[in-house]
């Protein structure tokens, strides 16, 4: 390494490297987020190499007597609660349209059809990164399904850029969700936060005491106007005990239906914009 | 140094560290992992020159950024505390496995910690984990390091790294 120039003083590439640094740190996600994209593109052979996270959890609800197969009872437990919120969601509708007839053109659901090119399930972070982007109409906070035959929420867009898009999935433990928990005890939705643990879980904080939570319960992903037309259910309460910290409030723990890691193929919620019509 | 190979040898660990391949030795439900950046990190910082070690240690931190989430808070934390490392090797010397691992240990709280705040703050949104990634990645680093560390000394002639291993070698 020695050199017959003179070298460069020590402090100096220190100080030229550190200023590198913090413009970097310093120049917004939307720009910088173009590398990390690139790197992946780039690298995206290698870094699949290998199973792509730990095994998939799916914890249902106990029964003492297995009339059915208990992944066919998995999937009608399922099924049946989409169907119950299905039907809340039609029958609030119903009451209103009986009320007042709406002119107005309205949004749909379309699905967008991806294929994970990466999965990236460690403590720091848990996302997918998919093969669709800005051009295939995919935006932030869109919701992300698994494509089997179910097709659960397993996460939200987080970034996108022309081609390609990050899923967080619900278990990272920057996720927030805004949830409807069933309660069965009081029969009626309770509105809150979810928040994913950075493991195969998620927590709903500040949720007060008074409200009668218990395990078993079913969380749903809320309707979101553009994003989500009815709640979907997410996940199913597996803990709740009050919180050491605040003891007013419960300590809530939830398992999600379906975990995102070993996901081949998610299908995006995206709005389908009907075009008015206006007759001359 | 032959920068080349370094880059090579950068490359072919970062493509380790982001990908698919060491979920095969994660633990536990977080699926923490070791971080051989971060033993990297160290093994350079102890065995370069110092100003060889302060560049790569900021090219380290910026292989961690590109493969991760946002750029700048890696290269900003390996940088300035690969740096630091660079600096105690006039008094630091880690021969023993015991003391590659403590060096660890405390470089992965350090360094981890430190990253993953600027990242929250970077991305806008802080992760009730923080704590556990950054103990749980720096104790498995700990663990594997010194074995990781035996495979980086395996390579120190292809990479140039010239002057005796472990010494106590005053820097410039």
């Amino acid at each position: 390494m020695a050199r017959k120039k003179k070298p460069l003083s020590k402090n100096t590439i220190f100080t030229t490297l550190i200023i590198a640094a913090v413009v970097l740190l310093l120049l917004p996600q939307n720009i910088t987020k173009n590398l990390n994209f690139l790197f992946e593109s780039i690298f995206n052979p290698f870094l699949s190499i290998g199973r792509p996270g730990p095994e998939e959890v799916f914890r249902m609800p106990s029964s003492e007597e297995d009339i059915v197969s208990r992944n066919e009872h998995d999937k009608l437990w399922i099924a049946y609660n989409n169907l119950r919120s299905d039907f809340r969601k039609l029958h609030d509708k119903y009451e209103k349209l009986a009320k007042i007839r709406s002119g107005l053109p309205k949004s749909g659901e379309a699905i967008v059809l991806a294929e994970v090119i990466n999965s990236s399930i460690s403590g720091k972070r848990q996302e997918l990164v998919i093969n669709k982007g800005q051009i295939d109409e995919i935006s932030e906070g869109q919701y992300v399904l698994f494509n089997d035959g179910q097709r659960n929420i397993i996460g939200t867009v987080s970034e996108i850029s022309k081609a390609k898009a990050r899923v967080r999935l619900i278990t990272d433990a920057k996720h927030n969700i805004k949830v409807l928990i069933w309660s069965e005890k009081m029969q009626k939705y309770l509105e809150a936060q979810m928040i994913g643990d950075g493991k195969d879980g998620a927590k709903i904080p500040l949720v007060r005491r008074e409200y009668q939570i218990s395990e078993g319960d079913t969380v749903y992903a809320t309707a979101q106007k553009g994003f989500l037309a009815t709640p979907r259910v997410i996940g199913e309460v597996s803990e709740v005990k009050r919180d050491m910290n605040s003891p007013l409030l419960w300590d809530i723990t939830v398992v999600p239906v379906q975990s995102g890691a070993g996901a081949q193929e998610v299908a995006i919620i995206v709005e389908k914009k009907f075009e008015r019509i206006y007759k001359k | 140094m032959r920068w080349v190979r370094f880059a090579i040898l950068v490359l072919v660990v970062t493509l380790l560290n982001a990908g698919n391949a060491l979920n095969m030795i994660s633990v536990g439900s977080a699926n923490i992992r070791p971080d051989l950046l971060l033993v990297l990190l160290l093994f350079i910082g102890v065995n370069c020159e110092v100003n060889e070690a302060i560049f790569a240690s900021f090219f380290i931190g910026f292989a961690a950024d590109i493969s991760g989430a946002t750029m700048g808070p890696y290269m900003l934390s390996f940088g300035v505390f690969g740096t630091v490392i660079s600096q105690m090797r006039k008094v630091v010397i880690m021969k023993r496995m015991m003391h590659q691992a403590v060096a660890t240990l405390i470089l992965g709280l350090i360094t981890v910690g430190l990253a993953e705040f600027l990242a929250a703050l970077k991305l806008g949104s802080g992760t009730s984990n923080v704590l556990s990634v950054a103990v749980g990645t720096s104790v498995y680093s700990a663990l594997a390091g010194p074995f990781v560390w035996m495979v980086f000394a395996a390579t120190r002639a292809w990479i140039g790294i010239s002057g005796k291993p472990y010494g106590r070698i005053s820097g410039r």
